[in-house]
């Protein structure tokens, strides 16, 4: 047979057919791999060269003062929280006391809309008219007024039929040139300010406790801002120089040259940028800062023992519990920040490591900012995480159990139904399933969480329609058709001998499948369920059009609640801002750091799947 | 032979390009992309002959280029700073300031939200995340949603400039590809709130609220804290090709309209 082959070949440059062929095989696989460690090392040496960009980045961050601005920055967000709980609870409180009150005022500024855009020329032709303005005003109001809905105007349905009545007649008596609100609104307005006095005077103290702390940090932002843009121009232009030194060496027309020495005797180089002087004013406000936390918190502790006691509505109730509670956390994570913010000094180096934690666990990523850029991983590894999670907790059960079913029960029709429906799944374009994911199933989504009978689900009713749930279960749809061949190929695998064995002894299909079919196919599966994963975890289409795109950490206190909050994933950052970075820039780079922090993901997912598989072939 | 046919050809093409004037305009990204290109086809279009030449690398430029001679109209979306002002004065020149239009930024939340109007400050919290429940400013209490546009766009920039003190966007803010997406995603949910340009924020289901208490309405331009002039500046009192395309394009019905549906007010009605 061999020699039947080899007796028919021409040679060509002295091989036969057979070299050809083997030759051409032999090239593509080495191709393969010399185009594969090249990817991978462009991918490592750009991904590599983000941790001294970002040290330098962070160092400059430290040098310049910003890093003592940053911790004022922190504790006014935090100050802020507090007020945020209080004012909550203060508007509760006010419409649930003064509901119709509110009512009025609220629809009295609502109703000057539709009379303003119908009276503007009405109103300015009024001032020249002494005689019977009031009643000309009084047939124009009516007209307008007429054709307007209570429930367009008065949007939560506060106000009775009896105080929407008042408030439309006294619109109608009223001047409109002198501006003040007819008199009806006025008591309405005093009436709420009466009753809600007290607390109004502890919310402004409460607001207004972190002033001092306010004004140094608004004052310190600009110091270090401007300082960070000297000292940035400073850092460029030794490069600057020497750009335009290499133009005038390559250049022979003499305006060009004329023109870049000019631009090169404007390059000023310092030998060191005098950060030490520059972040003096910082540094001179350690003392400041202090005087201001303390500031803050006499007031703030004052403030929130002003606060009423008892309230008429329930949440209210419970948000000032919350702001009574959160105030000591508060005040002893300022004087956490005062301390470490006096630890501050321009000259201390910044760690390696620090860096690199910085990357790995940071909370924020911030880019594109006039104030300092933040890369952390963590809220779109969490995203991407999470996605995932959902993903397979859905694909797993509905398609090992077609696989199950399909292999062991189903009928020659079923299997040849079942088996080409959801490999046909895997032909869906990603991007289809994305628009798909949200004009249909998100709206879809939406309108089905709003049903009042579901309201105990978590996360329901859900505000967003690209959230992590609608993420999830449309990947769950691409996972299946992977999890459903490979666990399928594993259920055939194992021998016929042994389900026979075991209905033979007399077990019936079910136990077979349990007892003796699951657990030998096991591994497989399980390897079937880790190449979803990879497959879940490497989507970018679906993700970047379906997830809502919002790089922030989940808020847990949701519990399961959290599948309905919007989020960003790894893959969809890459995807959404590698299109504005300008090469080799610090942005740049930490994409390409997240695109190997994906590669390592995948890579360590298939080899885990591969070795299982390998070890079930042993069996 | 056939060669000097060729170049006499060329010589008349090009001695007939030389003839035209030429107007070279530079600086504002805001104006430079589409509102000057557009207003340039249709100038050309109603018969005139100019050249154009037309860089948008940012206002700054305008100024370094009009000080250089560089350029007959440099594009600002700024006021000139008092710095740029000194070193024309210096040069013994004066520096004229024409308003090309006006660019609106519309705040849009959900009509069945009760909110009508926040001020400024209140809309740049909204944004930078210090604000983040609706009964916080007197709403009905639910948790916002705020929409953004995403880093390419110059909106965002805009609107960090007039709304959030330059502060950065908070953490939660969700960004969207373009003012149609804000608007359908702010008309879905009603505890969304979001930024568009004027003429996205009629949509149904949306409501453009007051800032500052004054609603955004070509006729409040000047009052509305989220609007700034564009303008175009020249050394001098322009004349010539480049004052008959000043005029036209500040004062003319047609210029009005292709501002208009590049998403900007114009000085004059669009007709």
């Amino acid at each position: 047979m061999a020699k039947h082959f080899q007796k028919k070949g021409r040679r060509i440059l002295g091989w036969d057919l057979q070299d050809w062929i083997k030759g051409f095989f032999g090239t593509n696989a080495t191709l393969s791999i010399v185009i594969l460690l090249l990817i991978c090392f462009y991918l490592i040496r750009e991904a590599v060269m983000f941790f001294p960009s970002h040290h330098q980045g962070l160092t400059l961050y430290r040098q310049t003062g910003q890093e003592f601005v940053g911790h004022l920055i922190e504790e006014v967000d935090e100050h802020a929280k507090i007020v945020a709980m209080t004012d909550q609870a203060y508007y509760r409180e006010l419409d649930e006391k003064f509901g119709n009150e509110r009512g009025v005022s609220d629809s009295y500024e609502a109703l000057l809309e539709p009379l303003e855009d119908a009276g503007e020329d009405f109103i300015d032709a009024l001032d020249d008219e002494e005689e019977g303005a009031q009643e000309a005003w009084d047939t124009f109001a009516t007209k307008t007024l007429s054709k307007v809905y209570k429930k367009e105007i008065d949007t939560f349905n506060r106000l009775d039929d009896d105080s929407w009545n008042a408030l439309l007649a006294s619109m109608k008596g009223w001047d409109p040139l002198e501006g003040d609100p007819p008199a009806f609104v006025e008591e309405a307005r005093a009436k709420m300010k009466e009753g809600m006095a007290s607390f109004e005077l502890a919310r402004a103290e409460v607001s207004a406790a972190d002033d001092q702390l306010d004004s140094l940090r608004g004052k310190l932002v600009k110091i270090a801002s401007v300082v960070r843009e000297d000292a940035k121009a400073e850092l460029t232009s030794a490069a600057r120089k020497i750009a335009l030194e290499q133009g005038i060496a390559s250049t022979t027309d003499p305006d060009k040259k004329a023109e870049l020495e000019e631009k090169l005797s404007e390059v000023k180089i310092m030998d060191s940028f005098p950060f030490a002087a520059r972040s003096t004013p910082m540094a001179e406000s350690k003392d400041a800062h202090k005087a201001a936390a303390a500031d803050l918190k006499a007031k703030l502790t004052a403030g929130v023992a002003k606060l009423p006691a008892e309230f008429a509505s329930q949440p209210a109730a419970e948000l000032i519990e919350r702001v009574r509670k959160k105030t000591p956390d508060v005040l002893e994570e300022l004087d956490e920040s005062v301390a470490e913010a006096a630890r501050w000094r321009w000259d201390k180096p910044v760690g390696y490591f620090d860096s690199a934690l910085q990357f790995f666990f940071g909370r924020d990523w911030v880019t594109n900012s006039s104030w300092h850029d933040f890369y952390g991983l963590l809220p779109l590894f969490t995203g991407s995480v999470l996605i995932s999670c959902i993903a397979l907790a859905i694909a797993v059960p509905f398609s090992v159990g077609a696989a199950i079913y399909v292999n062991r029960i189903a009928t020659r029709l079923e299997q040849n139904i079942i088996k080409p429906v959801i490999e046909m799944v895997q032909a869906i374009p990603s991007v289809v399933l994305g628009i798909f994911g949200i004009l249909v199933l998100g709206e879809g989504l939406r309108e089905f969480s709003q049903v009042e009978a579901l309201s105990w689900i978590p996360g329901f009713p859900m505000q967003e329609r690209l959230n992590i749930l609608n993420a999830g279960l449309l990947l769950a749809l691409m996972a299946v058709p992977t999890i459903f061949t490979l666990c399928e190929d594993a259920l055939n695998n194992v021998p016929r001998s042994f389900s026979e064995a075991s209905l033979a002894l007399g077990a019936s299909r079910i136990q077979t499948v349990i007892k003796v079919i699951l657990p030998t196919a096991i591994s497989g599966i399980f390897a079937a369920i880790l190449l979803g994963l990879g497959r879940v975890i490497g989507e970018t289409m679906v993700v970047l059009l379906v997830a809502g795109n919002k790089i922030a950490m989940p808020d847990w206190g949701a519990g399961v609640g959290v599948v309905a909050q919007p989020t960003h994933t790894m893959t969809g950052i890459i995807a959404q801002e590698m299109g504005e970075v300008a090469d080799g820039t610090l942005h740049w780079r930490a994409l390409f750091l997240v695109g190997l922090v994906l590669f390592t993901i995948s890579l360590c997912i298939n080899v885990a799947a591969q070795r299982i598989i390998r070890r079930l072939s042993h069996l | 032979m056939k060669y000097t046919v060729i170049l006499t050809i060329g010589n008349l093409l090009a001695g007939s390009v030389f003839a035209q004037e030429k107007i070279v305009m530079k600086g504002s990204d805001t104006l430079g992309a589409k509102m000057v290109p557009q207003l340039k086809e249709a100038y050309l279009a109603e018969g005139s002959k100019v050249n154009f030449e037309i860089a948008a690398e940012g206002s700054s430029q305008a100024f370094t280029n009009l000080l250089a001679g560089t350029c007959n109209i440099g594009m600002s979306s700024r006021n000139v700073k008092d710095s740029e002002q000194d070193s024309f004065t210096a040069k013994g020149q004066t520096l004229i300031e024409h308003v090309a239009a006006w660019d609106m930024i519309a705040v849009v939340v959900n009509k069945g939200n009760g909110v009508r109007g926040l001020t400024l400050e209140q809309v740049g919290d909204i944004f930078t995340g210090k604000i983040t429940d609706w009964g916080q400013v007197g709403g009905k209490p639910g948790k916002i949603s705020a929409y953004t546009r995403n880093t390419a766009s110059g909106t965002y920039k805009t609107f960090q400039g007039l709304a959030m003190n330059k502060e950065d966007y908070g953490s939660s803010t969700q960004k969207m590809a373009g003012n149609e997406q804000i608007a359908t995603e702010v008309a879905g949910n009603i505890n969304g709130i979001g930024y568009v340009g004027l003429a996205y924020s009629a949509k149904d289901g949306l409501r453009a609220i007051k800032v500052g208490g004054e609603s955004p309405k070509p006729r409040n331009k000047a009052d509305y804290p989220l609007s700034r002039k564009l303008f175009y500046y020249t050394v001098g009192k322009p004349t010539g090709e480049t004052k008959k395309f000043i005029d036209w394009a500040t004062t003319s019905s047609a210029a009005a309209k292709v501002i208009d549906k590049v998403g900007f007010i114009p000085l004059v009605e669009a007709k």
